[in-house]
């Protein structure tokens, strides 16, 4: 976990974290989020009602994930700005899901820097199921704190002026 | 060009929706199950002293809480239950359809359907224990393009989420793709 901006260089690799997509932890997702649909937990309504090989993980799941993995890199120092994915293939139970990321780019901007970074969720097979984009705020090393809350605008603004 | 985007569609572009209220306000247990549900150790959660060393107040909820929060699937108490009507292998997507708001609710010609197919998330702040979320949708952009398999619409819809102040914890931009599907030959023109 890096403590400040410059801790970072383009092309370092996130820690990779693995994790068995079993139905128990896709339903208690639902449960948790109360996102009901049935092709989320029963695998025998997805497999004979929607001809699905098998129950399909949510892309809220995905979401919520990624970001929590993401927020603990940044660290209570740092924020994630922006993280955005695709739902490019389907991720069924029984696949071990691998989070990965690689920073692709960097940039001080107001005092701040931000980091721009690949995330993908990939499957068993290796191909990314689910590809995305992040980026997250560091405070320099003797800058100023990074803000919050941050305010709307205030990192396209930073984008901007790159 | 042929499109699946009707004149009554495309007349739509840049209208938004009423605000729509989460059914309850933050809770420690949302919090707590969300954290459980999604496997995360960090003791930011839980820990006293590692939240008061923050800059962050006690009671905040994970990023992408807030688009949970004032899903359709939430359902208020008195409301009727979809749920107790089902049959054994009826479908079920959300609980309350009657939330969708006509003003940014696409109806889509017969044989057209929509997925969602990704989104990008900025964050401002936490959600906290005690907050009202609340969302309004706009509908930003519709682009029509000819996929492979025919043609397509892509939808771009920013969803701009708020704690009862009106603070903006959160805006989602978010892609929709709407196409005919198989096995359908009816469509718009």
């Amino acid at each position: 976990m890096p403590e400040f901006y410059e801790d970072v260089a383009v092309g370092d690799a996130l820690p990779e974290v693995v994790q068995k997509l079993t139905i128990p932890v896709m339903q208690r997702w639902v449960a948790s989020s109360e996102t009901l649909r049935r092709d989320h937990y029963d695998a025998k309504f997805a497999i004979e009602h929607d001809g699905l090989p098998n129950a399909v993980m949510s892309g809220s799941f995905s979401q919520a994930y990624i970001w929590q993995l993401l927020f603990n890199w940044a660290g209570l120092n740092g924020w994630v700005l922006k993280a955005a994915q695709k739902n490019a293939r389907m991720v069924h139970p029984g696949t071990t899901i691998t989070f990965s990321g690689t920073v692709t780019g960097k940039y001080e901007a107001d005092g701040l820097g931000y980091v721009e970074l690949e995330i993908g969720l990939r499957g068993d097979d290796g191909a990314v199921a689910v590809p995305g984009s992040a980026t997250i705020v560091l405070p320099l090393r003797g800058g100023r704190q990074v803000p919050y809350p941050f305010t709307v605008g205030q990192g396209s603004d930073a984008r901007a002026a790159r | 060009m042929e499109t699946v985007v009707t004149p009554e569609i495309r007349k739509m572009v840049g209208q938004s929706s009423q605000p729509r209220h989460a059914v309850d306000i933050v809770s420690e247990s949302d919090i707590r199950r969300w954290v459980i549900a999604t496997m995360d150790d960090s003791p930011f959660w839980y820990n006293d002293e590692v939240i008061g060393a923050s800059r962050f107040a006690a009671g905040s909820a994970p990023g992408p809480f807030p688009m949970r929060a004032v899903g359709h699937w939430k359902r208020r108490l008195g409301t009727s239950d979809p749920v107790r009507a089902l049959d054994f292998d009826d479908d079920f997507r959300y609980g309350d359809e009657s939330l969708d708001d006509p003003a940014i609710k696409i109806n889509w010609p017969d044989g057209v359907g929509a997925f969602h197919a990704g989104n990008e998330v900025e964050y401002f702040q936490f959600a906290r224990v005690g907050d009202r979320i609340s969302v309004v949708e706009t509908l930003v952009e519709i682009e029509e393009k000819q996929g492979r398999s025919g043609p397509l619409a892509v939808v771009h819809v920013d969803s701009v989420f708020t704690n009862q102040d009106g603070d903006v914890l959160i805006i989602n931009h978010g892609t929709n793709i709407a196409r005919r599907m198989p096995g359908h030959a009816s469509g718009a023109k």
